[in-house]
């Protein structure tokens, strides 16, 4: 008999970034690393559990400027490039490291999953990643939700109104154009909520998001069951609130168990250890470094020390930390089984670059712990959608304001480094509303401008540059897109005015800035529609 | 790596490191004692990080840090300039957590001429509302008030008590009387605490405990510096 349910989901985000000019572009990085390490990693992953027949849900939500990176052609292209390059470093490798045979036995793992990524990628997706997870939710493995348009910190846009329902709005139709399927559920950017944000996604049809525990705790009804069982606000929409221990558990880099000694150190990257002269495409015009992919060291060596990764001593870790995973929430589940009608749910959401990335058993952690979920009859993992199905009969309540971030509000997003954006970004939609109310039915060449205009707008609004801000890594990028965005849109405003638009410049920045292709400036009008 | 990376940068980028560092560079000072500095300066950054991030953040963190050292470059945002301030009357609360908000405003360029055309006589300054309902009723509100210069642009505000409403007019006074050149939205604070009894184990369970005692590890308000100076 099921006395637990555990909740499974993968928060999948990256920042809208694509360079026309640059083949060989630090941020793009980002996208590459997470396909190398986490998606391809991820996806045989599923496959493996899929063919041994292992019944399996998860719940994977796709931020649409991510989607829309793993559409595109030309970053396709590079990512076969980069690919490539990993593997092209691997026989080098090889030849490096031929007289070392520890060392030797790593390059030819890491090669084998290089080559495995490229076949991956090239040959069984097409490099379409988008359709590779599409056609897992196909056959009922996944329940892939959206995200916020260009993962915006909703919080902040309260008084914006139209800017939210625009980034909710964008996102259910770029899902759709994406999945093929409307979107279920929404994972609130930061996990940011107010009172009130809740009847923007009943109005895209979002029967559920998804809380930080301290919004849950806070409700405006003192939730009876604590974060064990979601709560349905007055409008119907289910509020899902996080597990706190489980994230500590799984993955706090000091506390949780991708920090064992066992595990293989993320830091430690020929990339920043082997001369430049050798390491060829990864190094940058500028001399800065980046991970090449190739790690060879365990975790929590001290300076100097060089303690070679061990990958079957770390599988064997694994299978620990898997049980103790499963013997923490079956103590759980047994005690709330006496307190609780139904059985206790933890939602355990986690960014999915994590595993792989990060935490390079993270996968084969994730693989292990459904295994044996699939033979403890005690616990079983479920989904939202079927929760819901089975108990939907939940307290009425509404969360209160509150974040994933640090102490569980928005001083990550809001701070000294980062707060002057807000008057830009405001301004910006303001000036946009503005546009639409002058030009409420523009058709051809005014249309088109307005549509960039809009798509400016939204992509200036991501959480990522506010964050990049506060946490002090890759800032002056972050400062520059917040610039770029808001002069691009401003130019666009100003031109307006003036009724003369430079054509050829709207279309270069259209090239570079292409995603949404949907997208009507409409979506901000103003009016009051919640 | 950092170190020699800062050697290679000319004086005025270093100034500008030093600038966004809140290092005030005196004229005796030379090249390497003003990278000691910066570097000083980033590893205590570094650390504050290590102590406030949560585990959710700290991750976060990792998926942007592309480099293993701090991106030098200041360059690159040079081509797109913002204006400063936007040519309006109109002020912007935004709540940052149950004790802080930060607001922003603009002020219209006449108004600021006349504003300083007025001085000492015409003060600038913020009125705090606590509101009693959510109807914005000042009248029956508590407030207070918050002095400002002519050229602040934005403040954070210690809110009084959780679980209120908040709004702010961007006032001045004048030898006739006050003027309200504009009023925010209203922001409402969450409460920060749960009326729980011993007999509700569901709620130890869901670590609220922990989230209190995280709260008191990690004192609030981390970045206010800019605030505290300006206050008069």
């Amino acid at each position: 008999m099921t006395k637990g349910y555990i909740c499974l989901v993968l928060h999948a985000h990256l920042p809208f970034v694509r360079y026309l000019k640059y083949e060989h572009v630090l941020e793009e990085n980002w996208l590459y690393e997470a396909v190398s390490e986490s998606f391809l990693p991820l996806l045989r992953m599923f496959r493996r559990l899929e063919s041994d027949n292992l019944p399996f849900k998860i719940v994977i939500s796709f931020s649409p400027t991510l989607c829309a990176m793993l559409d595109d052609d030309l970053l396709q292209k590079r990512m076969v490039l980069h690919l490539e390059s990993q593997i092209a470093l691997g026989e080098k490798e090889r030849e490096r490291v031929k007289d070392d045979p520890e060392l030797s036995s790593l390059v030819n793992m890491y090669l084998e999953r290089y080559t495995r990524n490229l076949q991956d990628y090239t040959e069984l997706y097409g490099c379409q990643l988008n359709k590779a997870f599409r056609e897992m939710q196909k056959r009922g493995r996944l329940e892939i939700i959206t995200s916020s348009a260009t993962h915006s910190f909703l919080p902040a846009f309260q008084e914006y109104p139209r800017a939210v329902e625009a980034q909710i709005e964008t996102a259910v139709i770029s899902h759709a154009r994406t999945f093929g399927t409307e979107p279920k559920g929404f994972w609130l950017p930061e996990c940011g909520f107010y009172p009130g944000l809740e009847s923007f996604l009943k109005n895209n049809n979002l029967g559920y998001f998804f809380a930080a525990a301290n919004g849950i705790l806070h409700a405006s009804e003192k939730p009876r069951y604590g974060t064990y069982a979601p709560v349905r606000c007055p409008n119907g929409t289910y509020a899902f609130g996080l597990d706190y221990q489980t994230l500590e558990d799984v993955a706090s880099p000091e506390k949780g168990y991708p920090a064992d000694y066992t595990y293989r150190e993320f830091n430690r990257d020929i990339g920043f250890d082997l001369p430049e002269e050798y390491l060829g495409p990864f190094i940058y015009n500028n001399g800065a470094r980046a991970n090449t992919g190739y790690k060879y060291y365990a975790k929590g060596l001290r300076d100097g020390e060089n303690r070679v990764y061990n990958p079957e001593m770390a599988l064997r870790k694994i299978e620990e930390h898997a049980d103790n995973y499963i013997y923490k929430r079956l103590k759980l589940a047994n005690k709330l089984s006496t307190q609780m009608d139904r059985p206790a749910l933890t939602v355990n959401a986690f960014d999915i670059e994590l595993f792989g990335r990060w935490w390079f058993e993270g996968p084969e952690f994730l693989e292990s712990l459904i295994r044996k979920i699939a033979d403890e009859p005690e616990l079983d993992i479920t989904t939202p959608t079927k929760y819901i199905e089975d108990h939907g009969d939940c307290q009425v309540s509404v969360p209160s304001f509150s974040s994933w971030g640090n102490n569980g509000y928005a001083e990550v997003w809001i701070n000294s480094k980062n707060d002057w954006i807000y008057r830009h970004l405001h301004k910006a939609v303001d000036r946009l509303q503005e546009l639409v109310e002058r030009y409420p039915d523009e058709k051809g060449l005014k249309e088109w401008v307005l549509n960039q205009a809009a798509r400016e707008v939204l992509l200036s609004q991501s959480s990522d540059w506010p964050f990049i801000m506060k946490m002090g890594s890759t800032v002056p990028y972050a400062v520059m897109r917040v610039k770029e965005h808001i002069s691009n849109f401003t130019r666009i405003y100003e031109d307006l005015c003036r009724n003369t638009v430079n054509t050829e410049w709207v279309t270069r920045i259209e090239k570079r800035n292409n995603l949404f292709p949907d997208l009507d400036y409409r979506i901000f009008r103003s009016g009051e529609k919640n | 790596m950092i170190h020699q990376r800062l050697k290679l940068l000319p004086w005025d980028a270093l100034e500008k490191l030093a600038g966004d560092e809140g290092i005030k560079v005196d004229s005796g000072m030379d090249k390497e004692e003003l990278i000691e500095l910066i570097v000083e300066a980033m590893e205590e950054d570094q650390v504050e990080q290590e102590l406030t991030n949560n585990a959710s953040m700290k991750l976060k963190e990792r998926k942007y840090k592309i480099l293993q050292d701090q991106e030098l470059s200041s360059q690159v945002a040079e081509d797109y300039v913002l204006p400063e301030e936007y040519n309006d009357n109109r002020i912007v609360l935004l709540l940052r957590d149950p004790s802080w908000a930060y607001t922003y405003w603009d002020l219209k360029k006449s108004e600021q001429e006349s504003l300083l055309e007025s001085r000492p006589a015409g003060q600038l300054f913020l009125r705090v509302y606590e509101m009693i309902d959510s109807c914005h009723s000042p009248g029956l509100a508590d407030f207070f008030d918050i002095p400002l210069d002519v050229s602040d642009r934005s403040w954070y505000v210690n809110l009084p008590r959780t679980g209120m409403r908040y709004c702010i007019d961007l006032m001045v006074l004048y030898r006739s009387g006050e003027k309200i050149l504009a009023r925010s939205n209203i922001a409402c604070s969450p409460a920060t605490t749960v009326e729980y009894a011993a007999a509700d184990a569901l709620f130890f369970d869901s670590n609220i405990d922990a989230f209190e005692r995280l709260k008191k590890e990690k004192a609030i308000p981390q970045r206010i510096i800019a605030v505290q100076e300006g206050i008069n």
